[in-house]
């Protein structure tokens, strides 16, 4: 196997306290992701297309909201 | 750490749940809660950092539900396969960044690393490991981080590198002894 160079640091161990173990775990947040990655990709695709004309949209409006405090 | 033997009704049990699992994955969340501490333990010791700590703990568990399928039963449950699982992420995690591996070592695994003829302060023979460590393939760092970081048995370790328990006692003794030997006060 390849020594990729890690740099190692021996410190004293310092065992992290219960809350942020449990701080730290978020069950729900895994299931959302498996359920993300499940949605079909025509669903994620839309949602790319709709967010991609959202962002156009608002750049355009910018853009007209410049033109008119220049001309006026 | 905390105990992590789990007796062989425990272990069948949590067969059960994964054989539900497979069909639900929110069926997973027993074992995620049972195993999420030990996995979190030894990912934040290796990046001393709990941000980093969760998001690559939420990735290895994200990675066991997806790749459950690929599970084999064995009389040890699935802690050797999340632990796999987590030593591959954080070999992904240390090549894509190249930041410090830290190993947190208390005053009895240091004994491990010296003789008795030996006397070095804990502070000293901590820079003395560290130096050994950095010569070591990622491999056999592994092996220390597993073996008194993770506190995993031979056992253990053997699943979770796929060798026999033999082979990876002599292979975790030929290194002790290795690093015992270059391990000298100057």
């Amino acid at each position: 196997m390849k020594n990729h160079e890690r740099k190692v640091e021996v410190i004293a161990p310092e065992s992290p306290s219960d809350e942020e173990v449990i701080g730290a775990q978020d069950f729900s947040r895994l299931v959302t992701r498996l359920d993300e990655a499940k949605k079909p990709l025509s669903e994620r695709r839309l949602f790319r297309y709709k967010q991609r004309w959202f962002f156009i949209a608002i750049v355009i409006l910018l853009l007209l909201f410049l033109i008119l405090m220049e001309r006026f | 750490m905390a105990n992590t033997q789990m007796s062989k009704a425990e272990i069948a049990n949590e067969l059960l749940q994964i054989e539900a699992a497979l069909s639900n994955p929110r069926a997973f969340e027993p074992i995620y809660k049972r195993h999420f501490s030990s996995v979190y333990h030894y990912v934040k010791a290796a990046t001393n950092n709990k941000e980093i700590a969760a998001d690559i703990c939420s990735d290895v568990f994200y990675a066991a539900i997806v790749n459950l399928p690929k599970f084999r039963s064995n009389e040890e449950g699935i802690r050797p396969w999340l632990f796999g699982i987590a030593l591959n992420q954080l070999r992904m995690y240390f090549r894509a960044s190249g930041k410090v591996m830290y190993v947190p070592l208390d005053d009895l695994n240091l004994q491990e690393f010296s003789t008795a003829e030996q006397s070095i302060d804990a502070k000293e023979l901590r820079r003395f490991i560290a130096l050994q460590l950095s010569t070591l393939n990622e491999e056999e760092q592994e092996l220390i981080q597993l073996r008194f970081v993770a506190a995993c048995s031979s056992r253990e370790i053997a699943l979770i590198k796929n060798t026999s328990e033999e082979a990876c006692k002599m292979r975790l003794y030929r290194l002790l002894e290795r690093m015992r030997k270059n391990i000298q006060p100057s």
